[in-house]
């Protein structure tokens, strides 16, 4: 039964539009994300010009969009804030949700635990062209005469319930409405799919303790999807009920201006939408984040040939992080007027959340220790999260402190925390994983000089970006700003404006040299060994041309976990999960007195693993 | 002289380059107090007039308009050359009306700012909007220049000047060079088949060298930056507290980011690969995991305590003596009510909003039933206008030959509002609207809801806050439209304000302005509340100026502040309005504890 998936007809619609094979839809998740990410981020350096100068006059956003969005070549105000929430709207949901875990949840998923593909295959494919469709209506907003969607990325009502509101509350945040909704649906097909594929499609040996980290993390994130964006689609559902059916569940008590009046609504909340928001909102920064810390672990263990440090902790605290994270959404909003005692219970729940992210980043500390660092291009973006996540999970302390927050809410101190810890480190998740795993989708490794000059180039202009805006956030310089005339306090970061504006250009640039490695890499790039990185886990021992169903000849049968680098007692310093132990293919010898804990049979003997048998007998899912 | 006129800044470029960016600063530094003798609105000008002129211009037009360029309304410099001073008079009191009106222009202007409504100023009296029109002409009364050598214009052409853009071109063929400089290497390298640049060590160099480097640049930015910061001499009573909280969380996270940085860059450098050296095979410490589990934890906790109390101690419950303005917030201005002489502040709905007569809906029974006559014209208007529809619409058509471009565009527009029924939707929905307005006040009046009280009466309405220091104050936050957020930085205080649900921040200013004005050693500072919640196109544009002050200074602005409301009518009709009165408590509003979202 092996290979007969291979002997399908294929045409190129099938094989490149239409396809159904996992590999193939991750390559078009990833392309798809890489595109709406250049968008992005081109957006948000074109809104930066206007913080930094001003006054100035920009030939080439006139060029870009015309006379009613750029008059004299400055934005509009309304324009201006079409671009910022296009911008978040774009990185957060279409990047670093669908582009960083549509992606390697694809790829990885079926080639790390063993499976032929995906659970359910036209399910898979189904996501991505909801994914596609959501994009497209989201960029089309960008070019209806009222603008896109200008409230910012969270969409608060009243604002963006009311077309008379602001000119972007218009057909534009309908667009925005239906975009969003598509790309629900698609991250819940998505979503349902991976986590079937995990807990059902392991091949034989694969328990749940011996699933590599990235597969934990894939899975988990998926579980906080399929839980928290049903909760977006309710709230953005009602909120569509509200602007075109004239029911009132988030508007109370208003009168617009320019001749609208009292309107008709009564009786509804509009922070009843914040609780729906941020109950996806919160949940959706660690979706965001999660696949990039497994992705990290995965690639920081097998570049430093150890490892990674604390196996059981690590998948514990990502548990930990993964229920806690319902739990905390209050934080985002301290200052709306709920309830101080609500405020109190959110302060706590979210302080406690840092404890699992402090253990992951003394783990990642731990594995680097005495280890022997290969710095591949991977590594060093995996690295690079590594700082990110500190310096912006410390700032969280600030924010998630109600009391703190007080003054720091919407401030520049929040863009620069959220910036570092979920924009940044998730960035560099992804590109620590497209430079890991590129030799695995194409079969050719990207160019590691333009990539260590991407790194670089990259990592000091986002700290050069992010790092300033700590301090005006704490001179409380407030975000979502067109200009900042309105005080004569803050005058003096116009200068640091500018600074970050031309930091954030240098980072744009460096994306271009990412772009032309990526994209001439694909065909000209070095030819590829089967196991470039020397890695443990299965997706190496598949074959790298495009295959459907994965392994030409019978799955391999796991026999260890994914960790076995640098043994004491081994001749080389990594050993795949597939090796067995006792020496029955004749790759490895393994000294039946060396200490591993990888031995499936001790495993219970050891305290940590109590928690995977338990696991085990819960899910009943021992495969061993 | 330099003219203020902002025409010549209108340059057109060439699109061929993209790096052709060029500064054009209008930076308004006059020479004379007065660049104007005559206005074109007949007035006399004097340095008064443009000094109450500009006053007005920052109180009432700043948050959309500008003289020199346009932001979210256009340029206002010149204005009074462009339209007719009818014309300007009757838009600026009410644009709206003139709108409805049919004018062409009132309709071109909403057309061509993307359908954004201008506020309506009726309050204002022509003398005042023709002074607001004469600094329009002048611009700002500017202090003689002391200095020599004010008659050299500077021009500035910033950013893009020769020298940056030589540096840019520079510094970018710079970057080019070394790429293909180490791409050179690398191929040879390949040729030679060895690795010309030990890769591992250069990257592992570099990554202590971005630690060094980038430790010094964080701490020398530190030392720039942190006189701006906002840590000490909070204005408020509870500021002390908070800004010692922050320290204290800077001195724990500052420390763990350290430690924690320094570790992971300081591996990265120490273990590289080496030749020979494996790696320690070492999968897990279940003591050391205990350990740093443990110690944020214990941390945090800390945090959390002191967290807690300082949150609990600002929204502790004010007390009775606690004084009450009302904070009003709309797209884009602030306003404050003050309770008057009864200490009390009156009922308000969003139902009785007038922009011309009642800005902020004060429940006042005579109040009422002239904004239910206002609303029975409206409805008329839009009733007419409804059934006027297909005579436009054959009106439009007929005139449609002759035109051209844009206007033969927006002429397109106007006919297909109407043919597709998009008009006549629009006057039903007002239509509703009106009527449902009409339906509340009525019920209301008729004494059925408890809206009315005597308390609103004396109630004053002002531009400006102040505050006595030493003495607690309630700011009530309510908002017309759509959420906005009063951050007041200075005093360590945010609430938002959200349509329909009342919110409120209790503080205790203890720093007057004189006397922040004496610290920071800046006669211009005062205090505001800016907008912090986006809250449309202006959101950037709204703030309201704090006054805090001692007592007697407060007493004596207060003595010249007027009812809003205080006329001869009032009396007569407050006596009428007496049976229906109703307890102080407003029954639309409950006290922020209760209000659980």
């Amino acid at each position: 039964m092996s290979n007969d998936h291979g002997h399908h007809k294929e045409t190129f619609i099938s094989k490149y539009v239409f396809s159904m094979d996992h590999k193939m839809i991750s390559k078009q998740f990833l392309i798809t994300g890489i595109i709406m990410g250049v968008m992005g981020v081109a957006m948000s350096i074109l809104f930066r010009l206007q913080l930094a100068w001003p006054e100035t006059s920009f030939p080439i956003l006139n060029w870009l969009f015309g006379d009613q969005w750029a008059p004299e070549g400055r934005l509009d105000s309304g324009f201006y804030m079409g671009l910022v929430t296009i911008h978040g709207t774009i990185m957060v949901f279409y990047v670093l949700t669908a582009g960083l875990s549509g992606t390697f949840s694809n790829l990885l998923i079926p080639l790390q635990v063993g499976a032929r593909d995906m659970a359910s295959p036209f399910m898979n494919m189904l996501s991505y062209w909801f994914f596609f469709l959501s994009s497209v209506v989201l960029m089309s907003s960008m070019f209806i005469s009222t603008g896109p969607a200008s409230g910012g990325w969270t969409v608060y009502p009243p604002l963006s319930a009311l077309a008379k509101a602001m000119p972007g509350s218009g057909l534009g945040m309908t667009l925005w409405l239906i975009a969003i909704i598509l790309f629900i649906v698609s991250a819940l097909l998505g979503g349902i799919n991976y986590i079937t594929t995990v807990l059902n499609m392991r091949t034989k040996g694969m328990s749940m303790n011996r699933m590599p980290l990235t597969i934990w993390a894939f899975l988990l994130t998926a579980i906080l999807g399929l839980l928290s964006f049903p909760v977006l689609l309710g709230g953005g559902l009602l909120l569509m009920f509200d602007r075109l059916a004239g029911t009132s569940f988030y508007l109370s008590d208003i009168f617009l201006g320019g001749g609208v009046g009292a309107l008709e609504q009564s009786g509804g909340s509009p922070i009843l939408f914040q609780h729906l928001f941020w109950f996806l909102g919160h949940p959706e920064v660690y979706i965001i984040i999660m696949p990039a810390l497994g992705i990290t672990s995965e690639v920081i263990s097998v570049n430093a040939r150890k490892p990674i440090f604390g196996y059981t902790a690590m998948v514990i605290s990502l548990i930990g992080i993964a229920v806690l994270s319902f739990l905390v959404w209050g934080h985002h909003m301290f200052i709306t007027g709920m309830n101080p005692f609500l405020g109190t219970v959110f302060l706590i729940m979210t302080l406690i959340i840092a404890v699992p992210s402090a253990v992951k980043t003394f783990n990642y500390l731990a594995t680097l220790w005495k280890g022997s660092i290969r710095f591949t291009n991977g590594m060093m973006f995996a690295i690079g999260l590594v700082s990110f996540f500190i310096t912006g999970g410390l700032t969280g302390l600030f924010l998630g402190n109600a009391a703190l927050d007080i003054s720091l809410h919407d401030t520049y101190f929040v863009v620069a925390h959220f910036h570092l810890v979920m924009g940044s480190s998730a960035i560099f998740g992804m590109m620590a994983g497209i430079y890991h795993w590129f030799p695995r989708m194409f079969g050719r490794t990207m160019n590691k000089t333009l990539g260590y000059i991407h790194f670089w180039l990259t990592f000091i202009s986002a700290y050069m970006v992010f790092f300033p805006m700590h301090f005006q956030g704490l001179a409380g310089v407030p975000r979502r700003y067109y200009t900042f005339d309105i005080l004569p306090e803050f005058a003096p970061w116009l200068d640091v404006n500018v600074f970050i504006t031309l930091a954030a250009i240098l980072g744009g640039l460096a994306q271009v040299i990412f772009l032309y490695n990526f994209f001439s890499s694909i065909f000209k790039g070095e030819k590829s060994s089967q196991n470039p990185w020397g890695a443990n886990t299965l997706e190496w021992t598949a074959p790298v041309e495009h295959l459907h169903g994965n392994w030409p000849g019978e799955i391999p049968t796991v026999y260890r976990w994914p960790y076995d680098y640098s043994l004491p007692d081994a001749d080389s310093d990594f050993i795949p999960q597939n090796v067995p132990h006792d020496g029955e293919g004749e790759e490895i010898h393994v000294a039946p007195v060396a200490p591993v804990a990888s031995d499936a049979k001790k495993e219970p003997e050891e305290s940590n693993t109590m928690f995977f048998t338990l696991v085990k007998n819960w899910f009943g899912l021992g495969r061993a | 002289m330099k003219n203020f006129s902002s025409k010549s800044m209108r340059l057109h470029f060439l699109k061929t380059s993209a790096f052709a960016f060029l500064l054009v600063l209008t930076s308004l530094q006059g020479f004379a107090a007065l660049k104007i003798q005559t206005s074109a609105t007949g007035l006399p000008v004097s340095e008064e007039v443009v000094v109450a002129g500009e006053k007005l211009f920052k109180a009432k037009c700043q948050s959309c308009h500008q003289l020199d360029r346009r932001t979210t309304g256009p340029a206002l410099a010149g204005v009074t050359e462009r339209r007719e001073m009818d014309w300007l008079i009757s838009w600026i009191r009410n644009n709206n009306e003139l709108r409805q009106s049919g004018d062409a222009d009132a309709i071109a202007i909403y057309n061509e700012y993307n359908g954004t409504a201008m506020n309506v100023f009726a309050d204002l009296t022509d003398d005042q909007i023709k002074s607001i029109l004469i600094y329009t002409e002048n611009g700002p009364v500017a202090p003689v220049v002391v200095d020599g050598g004010g008659e050299t214009p500077v021009v500035d052409e910033g950013l893009f000047n020769k020298t940056n853009k030589i540096l840019f071109f520079l510094s970018l063929l710079v970057f080019i060079v070394v790429v293909l400089i180490i791409k050179t290497i690398d191929i040879v390298g390949k040729l030679t088949g060895r690795e010309v640049i030990p890769w591992n060590n250069v990257n592992a160099a570099l990554m202590l060298i971005f630690l060094i480097v980038g430790m010094i640049a964080g701490l020398y930015e530190l030392s720039i930056h942190s006189k701006y910061v906002l840590l000490s001499n909070a204005s408020s009573a509870h500021g002390g507290e908070l800004d010692n909280m922050m320290k204290i969380t800077f001195i724990i996270t500052g420390f763990v980011f350290f430690v924690t940085q320094i570790c992971l860059f300081w591996f990265s450098f120490k273990y590289r690969a080496k030749k020979g050296v494996k790696a320690l095979h070492y999968p897990h410490n279940d003591k050391l995991e205990m350990i740093w589990t443990a110690i944020p934890a214990v941390v945090l906790t800390i945090l959390v305590l002191g967290g807690l109390k300082a949150w609990n101690n600002i929204n502790e419950k004010p007390s009775a003596s606690t004084a009450q303005i009302e904070v009003f917030a709309q797209q884009f201005a602030w306003q404050v009510r003050y309770p008057g002489a009864d200490g009390a502040l009156g009922n308000s709905s969003h139902n009785l909003i007038s922009e011309k007569s009642n800005p902020l809906g004060i429940a006042i029974p005579w109040k009422a039933k002239e904004i239910l006559a206002e609303l029975e014209a409206d409805l008329k208007y839009y009733e007419e206008a409804k059934a006027g529809l297909p005579e436009k619409l054959g009106e439009l058509k007929s005139t449609l030959g002759g035109r051209v471009g844009k206007d033969l565009k927006n002429h397109k527009k106007l006919i297909d509002d109407i043919e597709s029924g998009k008009e006549a939707s629009f006057y039903d929905l007002q239509i509703r609207r009106r009527n449902t307005q009409i339906k509340r006040i009525k019920l209301s009046l008729s004494g059925e809801a408890p809206l009315y009280s005597a308390a609103g009466n004396d109630d004053i309405i002002s531009d400006e806050i102040h505050l006595i220091k030493d003495s607690s104050i309630t700011f009530k936050l309510r908002s017309r439209d759509v959420i906005h957020s009063a951050l007041m930085k200075e005093f360590r205080a945010q609430m938002n304000v959200v349509p329909g649900i009342p919110t409120q921040f209790t503080f205790t200013p203890i720093t007057t302005t004189k006397q922040r004005r004496l610290d920071l050693n800046n006669p211009e500072f005062d205090y505001h509340i800016i907008c912090n919640k986006i809250c449309g196109n202006s959101h950037y544009n709204m703030k309201i100026k704090i006054v805090v002050e001692t007592k007697e200074e407060y007493d004596k602005w207060m003595a010249d502040q007027k009812a809003t409301f205080a006329k001869e009518e009032v009396k007569e009709e407050v006596e009428t309005a007496e049976p229906v009165e109703a307890p102080i408590e407003e029954p639309t509003e409950h006290s922020g504890e209760v209000a659980l979202n």
